[in-house]
Parts: structure tokens; sequence; C-alpha cells
């Protein structure tokens, strides 16, 4: 009596454990500013949704758990909209060009393993980071959260520098040309369509560490650009792709957007250095369980076509 | 979906091996299928149907449940430097997307049937792999772990079980579990009798499965108007979200 049938995934799954995978991801939602979907589709795909409905899907459900954090957040006037804007045109653009990507790429046959590689990658890369950068700052307990003064980050700042059209953007309290957002919002809305994840877990480093915004400014305006990225992204893959499970978007944001309203309220309770590490943490476990999955002898060496 | 994109042509080796294997004599075993048809709609957690029939006392009763055709092409893993990489697309034809065979506890599943046009030997003869240059008998192997585990291809020893009736016949029962994962199409039931090492005879039943009300109004909805869906999807989310926002709002005035 719990069982729900899937009409694109063609497949039935329980309902409780749908409802509750999405609490659980939009409570990291709405604790870290991330969409969740770097967890939950590859949760989707262990329960046996098809790896490109898994994603598509996903950015269905996004779109729900972040309208639903962005008005949480605002309300505690924690979203900088004006940087939000320009990060989701370059999203957007970007999206729009990653949607492009994964239909070809389906067709050679390689979509899914793209996704797959492109998620350990980024996963270890930002995991790696976030936590090493949180320990240190954990250790240095006096020491404010804020960008590393590193040889990279001087490089970029002199680079950042020398961009034309300097703006204010008044919630974050600094000063740069809109072309960096723009330049990194792309770059993430490229990630989302290939991932299938709105890029939050990219996303909010990119904003702590490049653009140097404030930790509980970061997680508003991430939800924020996220929302409208995965709208493009849904549209996209329902349109080119017809991989959107409608079903399964809503089963996972019923969860995802209660899930995300308590997490905004359990966030109020943590220190920045508190989230990241902890987000870090889990960024690293899901990367190493795909990372298992590419190096573990699979069960059969067949996997249906658009399937991993 | 590409996996699960299924025709609803029946796979024509069935009915071929139907044709090969001529009943040698009048009907030995008769089959009713109940119910015939079988509704995948919202709630769909698989579907028991109840097999049954009378047969004579001497012959042992195989049933061979075969589904729909499927659209048959898959990726072929391979260890490329230390990575299990899809290295080739593979294509098999004639593949059902589903195999289930029921036998009673006196006859096991694993025996050489396929010389009687039975059980998974017999399957695998007629289902073509492309390219041809591969190894047909380890792509089956793979194919079968590969349904094995969606629960798709099974041998379900015991199934079948007998009473007896007078006049030399026997009746026989056996309850057939579709799983969840089943897809729409025409599924056949063959039903053969053995005896004495051969097939003395074999009827065919029909059982359709198809999906039914908002489910195959979904489907044909994102298949056929992907944006309209699309966008739908999104307003639909939003409106969930925006809703659950204010809900929120006025618990935690409170």
């Amino acid at each position: 009596m719990f069982h729900i049938y899937l009409p694109i995934a063609q497949h039935s799954v329980m309902l409780p454990v749908i409802v509750g995978l999405g609490f659980v991801v939009g409570l990291l939602s709405g604790l870290f500013g991330v969409g969740g979907g770097f967890l939950m589709t590859p949760l989707l795909i262990m329960i046996g949704i098809p790896p490109t409905v898994a994603a598509a899907s996903d950015s269905n459900q996004i779109v729900a758990a972040s309208a639903s954090g962005t008005y949480a957040h605002s309300r505690l006037g924690n979203v900088d909209f004006k940087m939000g804007l320009y990060l989701l045109i370059g999203g957007v653009i970007g999206g729009t060009g990653g949607v492009r990507i994964i239909h070809v790429l389906r067709q050679l046959g390689n979509a899914d393993f793209l996704i797959q590689i492109t998620y350990v990658i980024m996963l270890g890369t930002v995991g790696a980071y976030m936590f090493l950068e949180s320990l240190q700052s954990l250790r240095a307990t006096a020491k404010p959260t804020t960008a590393p003064a590193s040889r990279k980050e001087s490089a970029y700042a002199r680079l950042v520098r020398t961009l034309p059209m300097k703006t204010r953007f008044e919630r974050s309290g600094i000063e740069l040309s809109p072309i960096v957002p723009l330049v990194l919002g792309g770059f993430v809305g490229v990630l989302a369509a290939i991932m299938g994840v709105g890029g939050g877990f990219i996303m909010v480093p990119v904003m702590v560490y490049l653009l140097r915004m404030p930790m509980h400014v970061v997680v508003g305006t991430s939800l924020f650009q996220i929302l409208f990225t995965c709208a493009n992204v849904t549209i996209m893959q329902a349109y080119q792709n017809h991989t959107v499970d409608f079903v399964l978007a809503l089963l996972l944001l019923i969860g995802s957007t209660v899930g995300v309203q308590v997490g905004a309220k359990l966030g109020k309770k943590l220190k920045a250095d508190q989230l990241k590490i902890f987000l870090a943490t889990i960024v690293l476990l899901v990367m190493l369980n795909m990372l298992f999955g590419l190096l573990h002898h699979p069960h059969s060496l067949l996997s249906y076509y658009g399937g991993d | 979906m590409a996996g699960k994109g299924i025709t609803r042509s029946f796979a024509g080796f069935v009915l071929a091996a139907v044709a090969a294997a001529a009943p040698t004599g009048a009907d030995a075993v008769e089959l009713q299928v109940s119910p015939r048809g079988v509704q995948i709609g919202v709630f769909f957690a698989g579907r028991s149907v109840e097999l049954s029939g009378v047969a004579d006392a001497s012959t042992e009763v195989v049933i061979e449940v075969f589904g729909p055709k499927e659209a048959s092409l898959f990726h072929l893993k391979g260890r490329v430097g230390p990575l299990w990489l899809n290295v080739q697309e593979v294509e098999l034809e004639y593949a059902p997307h589903l195999y289930l065979m029921l036998t009673s506890d006196e006859l096991d599943p694993a025996a050489a049937l396929g010389e009687l046009d039975l059980g998974l030997e017999h399957l695998e003869r007629g289902i073509v792999v492309r390219p041809d240059a591969l190894d047909k008998d380890m792509i089956f192997e793979q194919f079968l772990k590969l349904k094995r585990s969606q629960g798709l291809y099974e041998e379900r020893r015991g199934a079948v079980v007998y009473e007896p009736l007078a006049d030399g016949e026997r009746a026989f029962r056996a309850e057939l579990f579709l799983p969840a994962s089943i897809g729409p199409g025409a599924y056949r039931i063959v039903t053969s009798a053995l005896d004495g090492g051969r097939v003395v005879d074999r009827t065919v039943g029909d059982l359709w499965v198809e999906e039914t009300d908002i489910v195959k109004a979904i489907h044909d909805l994102a298949v056929d108007h992907g944006l309209i869906y699309g966008v739908a999807c999104v307003l639909i989310a939003l409106v969930v979200g925006g809703i659950i926002g204010v809900v929120f709002k006025r618990v935690g005035a409170h």
C-alpha cells in the first residue's frame, strides 16, 4: 500500500523511503545552502532509478526545496539578490549548454560515465579543500571565517582587481566586477546540467572563497540562484531528453521542502566552520562511494543503455 | 526510458518454439489464466496471477512466462586502467523483458531442458547478439545476471503444485507473481507437458499488462509534450515550495 509507480522511471518505489530521503537532503539544503543533488542523485541510483531519470527528476525537486529555502532565508535578510541575479544569468547560460552536452553524449553512450566522473572529481576537490580549510580554521578558533590568504588567492585577487565595471553588493558588503559572478555562475551551471544538481556544493565554496561573501548570506543567495538554475535544467531535460519523472520529484519535494525549513532553523544554532566541516565530510563520503563504484567489479558487465 | 522501452510485439522466437515443438497426441494439458490482464496504476507494487489447469497424471508440467520484446540496447563494461567503464554498446534481439519458469518440486529447472525447447538454454539460442564478434555465451551470462538482479528472469522450482483427479488426470496450480518492475505489453504463458523425456503437449495463454489512468497520462504527456510537461513540473514545484514556506512562517510565528 506504500508503493508508488513512477511513470517515467517505470519503477515502483516505497513512498516513506522517497519522502524520507527528500526530508534528509532538504535538511542539508537548509543547513548549508546546497541543493542536495550531489547526495540525492546517487541515492536514487542506488535504489534502482535509472541515472538520467534520477538526475533530471532531482533537479525538479530542488526547484521546490530551494524556493522554500529562499523564502525562509529572505525573511532573515540572508539573500543578496543582486549577486544572485548575476550568478543565475551565468547559470542559465551554462545550464543550457550543459543540457546540450548531455544530449549529445547520451547519443554517444558516454553521458552517465561523464556524470559519475564529474561527480568524483568535483566532490573530491571541493570536499577536501573545504575540510582542510575548515579544520585549520577550527583549530585557530580566534580566527574568523574568511577566505584563506594563500598565494593562489592573491593571484586570483589580482585578476579580480583588474576587471572593469566594479559595482557594490550591499548585502554581501563587497565590491567587484559583475564579470566574476557571471563567469562563476556559468561554470556552476554547466556542472549543474551535467550532474543533475543545483551546483550548491560548488557554489557555496565559490561564494565563500572566491567571492568572499559572509557565510550567512552565502546560504540564502546560493538557494536563490539554485532555484532558477534548476528550473531551467528541469525544463530543458523534460523537453529534450524526456527524463523528468514528476511523480518521483513530487514525492521527493514533499520531504525536502519541509526538511529545508527545519535545516534553516537548525543552521542558526551552528557556527560557520562547524557547518562547513560537516558539509565537507558528507561531500567526501559521497565521493568515496562513487569512486568505489567505478573501481569495484560490477555485478553484471551489462547495463541498460542510458544507465550506469 | 531507453532501457525499459518495450515494444508491444511478442518475441518471435516464442511462437517459433511453440510451432517447432509439435504436440504428439490429444490435449494433455490445459491452462487458465486469472486475471487475463494486469493494470499498472499509481500504487502498483507487483501483482499475482493465478495459473491453473489440468494435465495427464503421467506428465510433468512446466510453465514459462515470456514478456514483450525489449528495445534491448546495453552498455558493456570493461576495465580501463583501474576503472570499470562502459566500453561498447551491445544489442540483444528477441530477448523478452521478463522470463519466468515455474516447475514443481519434482523437476529441477536447471536440468538439461534445452533439448526440449525449454529453459534458459533454449532462450539463449533464440537471442541474437550484436556485434556478432562478441562472445555470445559471455554476453548472455551477464544479461542473466542483470535480469536476475531485477527479479525479471527467474526459475521458480516448487511453484507448480498438483492435486490428483480421476480418469488419469491431475490438476495443477501456480501463483505467478509479476514484479513491480514489469513494463506494459503483451505477455505469453507457455505451458508444456513432459512425459518420458519429451514434450507431449504445449498450450499458450496470453496476459496483457497496461498502464492506466494517471500513469499513462503522465507518461504520454512527458513524451509527447515535453516542453509543456517541463514547465508544469517547475510551476508545481514552485507552488509547493512556496506553500511549505508560508506554512512554516506561520508555524514559526507562534
